[in-house]
């Protein structure tokens, strides 16, 4: 059964509609989350992101089951100021056989909102941002 | 005695996947490893979502309108990202495009436009809307309406340059090393820059080598994305087309600004925000000032407007 609450379906409305700021750092502090959340549901799993290939809806509800158990992974927005590996706060059981991870964990996982610092720089650089 | 440790330095390795370069950077060692996941991922990611394959799993979501269709984690969580930023930008980058774009003439992998020039119909009509995407997040599953396509072009390549960079970083698994992964532009760091952090060439197009020289930024962390309107585009008759569409027209933005490049903590953010303020047309740089994101944006003559600290190029710390 759908549970009503779940389901993500507005009004329709037109497009472009103006918002003020509260509204948009709202939504921003929500993509950040499903980021980093999404990160780490696709990296948990033996093999870093192994399970996430092999990763499979049971069919029960709020239940993810992957073919691996571990749940130890890399906090994106953290490794990339820090340099450090994290375990994450994800929701995760395991047995044997299956883990389950529930989606709700991810407001557990909302990083500090950090702008990296930006400065001009000399010399070969390593990539190319530009349109693709 | 106490051998010295050596140090790897910085390896690099590029290649093409989801139609576009790839480029991947390690800061000490582990770059078969990386390479090894950052691969398997944009398989799985390609298989997932690419709007070009046939069998991908939002191919065959587009095939069964009005129904609750289960979906992937992966497809879940894409689909979850761009309607969220579809939320944030109040509908400016709006994932609901996908018959928009085959409607331009946008339906094949792009290295194969170049090959049809024939005329083409162009309505203008608003897309369906993000508001008409519902996603069960419990149960993921995804209905979509009749007629509604998704393309999760601009998010989904950030989203993936986000996931492949902390994938790397986890299969590198050596302290203190960094990981960054470029898809097309779109650049997402992990783990520990180099000194000076990782330097970054900014241009209008990708393409260009890393080594070519020009206006270089270098990050501490984080992200960079750039949307220009000056790659990826397409003669159709008489008509000029590129890939960016205004979801009021469905339509090829007319923007003031032909790129922007923008700083964030995911790539998903920059490329957000880099995309919103193009389609935006005169209201992106107030808009984008507003974020406080570090910015850079050119206009169609070519000028060039730095927002919120982009560094000016002639102050080189």
């Amino acid at each position: 059964m759908v549970q009503k609450e779940t389901i993500r379906k507005m009004a329709d409305m037109p497009a472009l509609t103006t918002r003020g700021p509260a509204d948009r750092d709202r939504a921003v502090d929500r993509v950040r989350r499903l980021t980093v959340g999404a990160t780490v549901a696709g990296i948990v799993a033996v093999g870093g992101f192994a399970g996430l290939a092999a990763a499979t809806w049971r069919g029960a509800d709020s239940t993810i089951t992957t073919a691996a158990v571990t749940t130890t992974t890399a906090d994106a927005a953290a490794g990339s100021t820090s340099g450090t590996s994290t375990t994450s706060g994800v929701t995760t059981t395991s047995s044997t056989t299956t883990t389950t991870t529930t989606r709700a964990s991810t407001a557990t996982l909302a990083p500090t909102a950090t702008t990296p610092a930006v400065t001009s720089a000399t010399g070969t650089a390593h990539a190319t941002t530009g349109g693709s | 005695m106490i051998a010295a440790v050596e140090v790897p330095p910085i390896e690099s390795a590029s290649w093409r996947a989801l139609g576009t370069g790839v480029r991947l950077v390690v800061h000490r060692g582990g770059l078969v490893a990386a390479r090894a996941a950052v691969e398997a991922l944009l398989a799985q990611v390609d298989r997932t979502y690419s709007r070009f394959r046939p069998d991908s799993e939002l191919v065959l979501l587009h095939a069964r309108p009005a129904e609750f269709v289960p979906v992937s984690p992966l497809l879940a969580q894409a689909i979850d990202v761009a309607l969220n930023a579809a939320e944030q930008t109040g509908g400016a980058v709006d994932p609901t495009v996908g018959r928009a774009m085959r409607a331009i003439g946008y339906d094949a992998d792009f290295a194969t436009l170049g090959m049809r020039s024939g005329p083409i119909e162009l309505r203008l009509e608003p897309i369906p809307g993000w508001q008409t995407v519902e996603l069960s997040r419990v149960r993921g599953e995804v209905r979509l309406r009749p007629g509604v396509e998704l393309d999760l072009g601009s998010t989904g390549k950030a989203f993936a340059a986000d996931l492949a960079a902390s994938a790397a970083l986890a299969a590198v698994d050596l302290p203190g090393a960094g990981i960054l992964v470029s898809l097309g532009g779109d650049i997402a760091t992990a783990g520990r820059a180099p000194d000076g952090g990782w330097r970054i060439l900014v241009a209008e197009d990708s393409e260009i080598p890393a080594d070519a020289g020009g206006e270089t930024i270098a990050i501490s962390g984080g992200a960079i994305a750039t949307s220009s309107t000056t790659v990826r585009r397409w003669r159709r008759a008489d008509r000029e087309l590129h890939h960016l569409l205004d979801p009021r027209t469905g339509q090829p933005a007319v923007s003031p600004w032909r790129t922007v490049s923008v700083v964030a903590d995911t790539c998903v953010r920059a490329n957000t925000e880099a995309t919103a303020a193009i389609v935006r047309g005169e209201a992106g740089r107030e808009r984008l000032a507003e974020t406080g994101l570090p910015a850079r944006l050119v206009d169609t003559d070519g000028r060039i407007v730095r927002l919120n600290g982009w560094p000016d190029p002639e102050i080189v710390a």
